[in-house]
């Protein structure tokens, strides 16, 4: 199983470094450093992941990062036509999907509460918010960070799902997002 | 002898078209079966669900004592596949699928994967996709060994190899198989690879299994009969294990499977008679072409233990 584990983290390792950067850009605008999703926007004061404008970018950005884990997960062994070799392997079929659906939500939940956490202890420290700073406040972003993980077992199932049209094949990454949404 | 594979009726559908019908095949332990056909005939479909990549509409498939439905992961640690085309993670290096691969085989044997990488020449840093079709072919058969399988399944190992790699691979297949009396499942289009190392061969011909023999009694159960006159032919109204006939100027030219001396008197008997008759030996790739290619090509070539 770890060399499960390891194999898809290595297959991974171009998506992670993407998150990272993304990661880093978000927490750089949160933060107030760089000013490409702000823009003209007006700027409370205070924790910005509880403002319905950062959430939704925020929201945008767990859910792109977890399709794409989502997507080179189930896709990758279709695509590169490694199935065969894959699963002739003497593991189980379902460790084999296990050991992809460990490996992509442990990292769909790291990826999106890093900058939460990193945006936290910023806000946390005395003199970067101009509003006290309360824990509770984090509540919005991690229910968007489980509902990232929730987005990423939808699109890993779309990927991995045959069908013939690809509109029925997309409906477990449609649900996912637009119950997200709604919740 | 146990048989490492067995088939019972297996049967696979795409679409409307049977690609495999009602397959019944046995291979014993220690023997080296190359499984033949045309493109199209069925014989890649035959090894995905021998392997379990593809689930059969009907019959039922085991290898090595075991039903491939439930074919469990202890198993598959004494049986390699290697599937068509050698599909390896490109973005590994040599070294790094060895120790991805390792870990699950216990009877791992280090020593011979070191020795065919260094037979090969391979350089273990290189990431499989900056090596050549053949280079891949060749760390595929290394993974493929190393484990010390009981059987080896290979799909057309030799596709799109250039004829040096090709001999290359097929040397090391068959000290590999001199060294262990393990059983090899070779399917090919290259008959001439397959001559050289297989010791039972079975053709399939639209999905059915129509030979299933030692290599030479099918060379030795096709003939080509050669049969000249002093002006045209006569009308041939056909004979028993006639697969294919032609006339050319004076000559009538027929392909028949077990040939013998039935066909000697009916040749002698024909009005005119033929002023020579001249019985030509076939090799595998010619005795395999006149058989597919002729228009009653279903004639059974079966062993006759």
């Amino acid at each position: 199983m770890f060399a499960l584990i390891l194999k898809e983290l290595r297959s991974l390792a171009w998506v992670i470094a993407l998150a990272l950067l993304a990661d880093g850009w978000m927490l750089s605008e949160l933060t107030g450093q760089t000013h490409w999703v702000r823009g003209d926007m007006e700027l409370q004061p205070g924790f910005a992941l509880v403002q319905t404008e950062w959430l939704i970018w925020f929201g945008f950005l767990l859910a792109s990062i977890a399709s794409v884990l989502g997507f080179a997960l189930s896709l990758d062994d279709g695509l590169r036509g490694t199935w065969a070799f894959a699963l002739f392997r003497p593991v189980s079929r379902r460790a084999y999907i296990g050991a992809k659906l460990l490996v992509g939500g442990v990292m769909t939940l790291v990826l999106a509460l890093l900058p939460v956490v990193a945006y936290s202890i910023w806000g946390a420290w005395p003199g970067n918010l101009g509003a006290p700073f309360h824990w509770a406040q984090l509540q919005p972003a991690i229910e968007a960070c489980g509902w990232s993980v929730v987005v990423f077992f939808g699109t890993f199932l779309s990927g991995i799902r045959p069908a013939k049209w690809w509109w029925s094949r997309l409906w477990p990454l449609v649900t996912t997002v637009t119950l997200g949404m709604w919740l | 002898m146990p048989d490492a594979i067995v088939t019972d009726g297996l049967t696979k559908w795409y679409g409307s078209k049977c690609v495999v019908k009602q397959l019944r095949l046995r291979v014993p332990e220690g023997c080296v079966y190359g499984f033949l056909g045309r493109n199209g005939a069925g014989k890649s479909t035959t090894i995905k669900m021998l392997t379990g990549m593809v689930h059969p509409d009907d019959g039922t498939a085991s290898l090595l004592g075991q039903d491939v439905a439930t074919l469990p992961p202890e198993m598959r640690q004494r049986i390699a596949y290697l599937a068509e085309g050698h599909p390896l993670y490109s973005w590994m290096t040599i070294d790094g699928l060895m120790r991805f691969n390792r870990p699950f085989y216990p009877a791992w044997n280090q020593t011979l994967f070191d020795q065919i990488i260094e037979h090969f020449q391979l350089d273990r840093r290189q990431k499989i996709k900056h090596l050549s079709k053949g280079q891949v072919a060749q760390v595929s058969l290394a993974l493929g060994i190393a484990p010390e399988p009981e059987l080896l399944i290979l799909d057309d190992p030799t596709l799109g190899l250039d004829t040096v790699v090709r001999r290359d691979f097929l040397e090391s297949l068959i000290q590999i198989i001199q060294k262990k009396g393990r059983t090899i499942f070779l399917s090919s289009h290259v008959l001439g690879d397959v001559e050289r190392v297989a010791d039972r061969i079975g053709v399939m011909v639209d999905g059915v299994l129509r030979v299933d023999c030692p290599t030479d009694e099918f060379k030795q159960s096709i003939r080509r009969v050669v049969l000249s006159f002093d002006r045209l032919p006569p009308a041939f109204s056909g004979c028993d294990g006639l697969v294919a006939s032609h006339v050319e100027e004076r000559r009538l030219e027929l392909v028949i499977v077990g040939f013998g001396d039935a066909h000697q008197t009916l040749f002698a008997a024909m009005t005119p008679a033929p002023k020579s008759i001249e019985v030509v030996e076939l090799n595998l790739e010619d005795a395999l072409i006149e058989y597919t290619r002729g228009s009653r090509r279903a004639i059974p070539v079966f062993a006759r233990d």
